[in-house]
């Protein structure tokens, strides 16, 4: 159960640059802490030396990991079985799940809570969560993070179990609500919650967009869904996340707007064929490097397609073209769905 | 019939290619036109049973020529087909339908499923939704036959002479980029180094006599992943355009990629046995028959067996999948 040496030292410098670039003052080069990281990575797991092409001596040579490659190994330096903390992926898509290894949540706590308040000062004391209670879905990356915002006044209610939305819970919840609430919620769940009977939430509320439709059916587009939200609960504003179970971090933004990471998350667009980056400014298959992600990996690569833009705040677009040029073999989820154990557990 | 594939190989350099490249394009045609041999042909004229009237052939995203062998025996007991492709992706159904119609074959084209619905013969390839929601709509009393995605293997055994084994499995991977159901998604061997050297030059020969095609940014993502598993658990030997995966047999996920190896080494073909079970309802074709006349591997449990460089290349006369596709379209 013991981190190999120098995680400590790291985990400290990374703690040092997140509260020093939250004041403007980064106490090293975002790059020298990356390759510090990522070598102590290539040093303690062979998945990720066998992935470092090269010494990792520059930021170039951090290795992005592919975030299927979750699905299948356990990436990163904790080696224990079971790992003290897990977060998995959905599996909505029916493929396996990812699955997120990690010594502690310190610096997950850490960066997502102060980043999240930077970028929503006015982020509620009270949540109300259209997601699954931590307490049943202990995996849920997205579900732990949201319950570390309220702090040690506020509280937070959960809707969702089993997938399913607790209608009657919500209503509950938010006609006992004494002021304005931060909604949390997936995209989809806000979609199902905006299919039956809603009413304004209480002045000065926030709703939190998070995720796609990937792998759900419904009948309404991102913009369709900010729009009726806006319609029918009257928050002050909507705001939007992109997050990952295989980041610790997370970028924010308004609909319609780029997202904006940390100054501890650098987003990079590739070429899909090469992986090589492409300019700033055009569009690529996104890869990120999270200095947060000490116990994992630095660098990921994620199969989302956006433009990175020269402020380095991300604009999506969606996922990459061309999952069904498969022809009439076999697909990785029916693959999976007959797969006789998950490997990565 | 044999007015339309002759036409058709006369033609061939001018098919949309549909992704390939105009070599790979070329040979994925070669291989599906080589099944209508004139013997294949009259077999099909003289079987029994009357012929549906009418019949439409669906292809849901499958390979470029999928649908060919299916037009041949329907057109060539008389009944009509509709050919329907997905929305905005023809793929070569135009090119087959100019020349049926100016061999006097009654082939039509279309992208609505609705064609589907008044027809007593359906034939769907495509996803396992896809075969339901064609079975759900069908009229009542039609036959539908639905053919899901399957994936293949190969067995390359010790015995083998791997030169001649490594161009012949080359050739089954080129063909249609390795997208086809009958691709080998994996090759299980007890001689694993020896596979991995001898087809190391085989898949650049064949990338030199058939370049690979367009490669989707999704499908080059799937790569580099598979990239990372092999490097990370077992052995990964890039090409510019191909790669050789060598994983162990406890990370097979039977899932082709185009132009990729996937080679998994057992100690026995027991153990090649067991570890295809899990799999075994979605196998197609089992390249187990050495090459050519060479030493025969175990039964891995696929409904087709052929030797390795003839995987892409089913006969005409078989079970398809399993079905006697000749019974199973007449009445």
């Amino acid at each position: 159960m013991n981190a190999p040496d120098g995680r400590d030292a790291l985990v400290a410098r990374v703690h040092a640059f997140l509260d020093g670039s939250l004041r403007g003052a980064p106490p090293e080069p975002f790059d020298t802490l990356a390759v510090a990281i990522s070598r102590w990575q290539v040093d303690h797991d062979p998945v990720l030396a066998a992935l470092a092409e090269d010494p990792v001596d520059a930021f170039a040579d951090v290795p992005a990991v592919p975030v299927g490659l979750f699905k299948q190994l356990p990436v990163g330096t904790v080696k224990d079985d079971p790992a003290p903390v897990c977060f998995r992926t959905s599996g909505t898509t029916g493929s396996g799940r990812g699955v997120h290894r990690l010594r502690d949540t310190a610096l997950y706590d850490h960066g997502a809570v102060a980043w999240a308040r930077r970028m929503v000062p006015d982020l509620s004391a009270d949540v109300v969560a259209l997601l699954d209670d931590p307490a049943d879905a202990p995996d849920s990356s997205l579900s732990h993070m949201v319950a570390r915002f309220p702090g040690a006044t506020g509280s937070v209610s959960w809707h969702v179990r089993d997938g399913v939305l607790d209608r009657d819970g919500l209503d509950r919840a938010l006609a006992s609500a004494v002021g304005p609430v931060f909604v949390a919620s997936t995209a989809f769940a806000l979609a199902e919650w905006l299919d039956g009977d809603v009413s304004a939430l209480p002045p000065g509320s926030l709703v939190m967009v998070t995720g796609g439709f990937k792998g759900r059916t419904t009948a309404l587009s991102d913009d369709d869904l900010y729009a009726a939200a806006k319609a029918r609960l009257a928050p002050r504003r909507v705001v939007t996340e992109y997050g990952m179970t295989e980041l610790s971090s997370q970028l924010w933004g308004h609909p319609g707007d780029a997202y904006r990471g940390p100054p501890w998350l650098r987003a990079v667009a590739v070429d899909p064929a090469s992986g090589v980056p492409v300019p700033r400014g055009t569009a690529g298959q996104l890869r990120f490097y999270d200095l947060c992600n000490v116990d994992s990996t630095v660098g990921v690569e994620t199969l989302d397609v956006g433009v990175v833009h020269g402020d380095g705040a991300v604009t999506l677009h969606g996922r990459l073209e061309g999952a069904d040029r498969r022809g009439c073999s076999l697909t990785v989820e029916e693959a999976w769905a007959r797969r006789p154990s998950d490997p990565t557990t | 019939m044999r007015a339309w594939r002759d036409a058709l190989r006369a033609h061939a350099d001018g098919a949309p290619t549909v992704g390939l490249s105009a070599q790979g394009a070329r040979l994925a045609l070669d291989l599906s036109l080589g099944a209508l041999t004139d013997d294949a042909l009259a077999r099909v004229a003289a079987q029994g049973g009357e012929a549906f009237d009418r019949a439409t052939v669906i292809t849901a995203r499958t390979v470029a020529t999928a649908s060919l062998e299916w037009l041949a025996v329907l057109l060539g007991r008389g009944t009509a087909v509709t050919l329907k492709h997905p929305t905005g992706l023809p793929g070569l159904g135009p090119w087959l339908v100019d020349h049926a119609i100016a061999a006097g074959l009654p082939l039509a084209l279309t992208d609505d499923r609705a064609a589907a619905r008044d027809t007593p013969l359906v034939i769907v390839m495509g996803d396992d939704a896809t075969v339901r929601a064609v079975r759900e709509t069908a009229e009542p009393g039609a036959r539908v036959l639905g053919f899901g995605h399957r994936f293949s293997v190969a067995w390359w055994g010790a015995d083998l002479p791997a030169d001649a084994a490594a161009d012949a499995l080359a050739l089954d991977v080129a063909a249609h980029d390795t997208r086809g159901c009958m691709s080998p998604a994996v090759v299980l061997t007890d001689a694993a180094d020896a596979v991995v050297a001898a087809l190391t030059p085989a898949l650049e020969r064949a990338q030199g006599r058939w370049p690979r095609g367009h490669v989707a940014p999704a499908e080059h993502a799937a790569i580099r992943t598979r990239d990372a598993l092999a490097a990370a658990t077992g052995q990964l030997v890039r090409g510019e355009a191909w790669r050789i995966h060598r994983v162990p047999a406890s990370h097979l996920v039977p899932v082709a990629l185009p132009r990729c190896v996937q080679v998994v080494g057992v100690a026995t073909p027991a153990h090649a046995q067991a570890l295809l079970a899990p799999w075994a309802e979605v196998l197609s074709t089992q390249a187990t028959a050495g090459v050519a006349a060479g030493p025969r591997g175990p039964d891995l449990g696929a409904p087709r067996t052929c030797a390795l460089g003839t995987m892409q290349a089913p006969p005409l006369v078989r079970h398809h999948d399993g079905v006697d596709h000749l019974r199973a379209m007449v009445r």
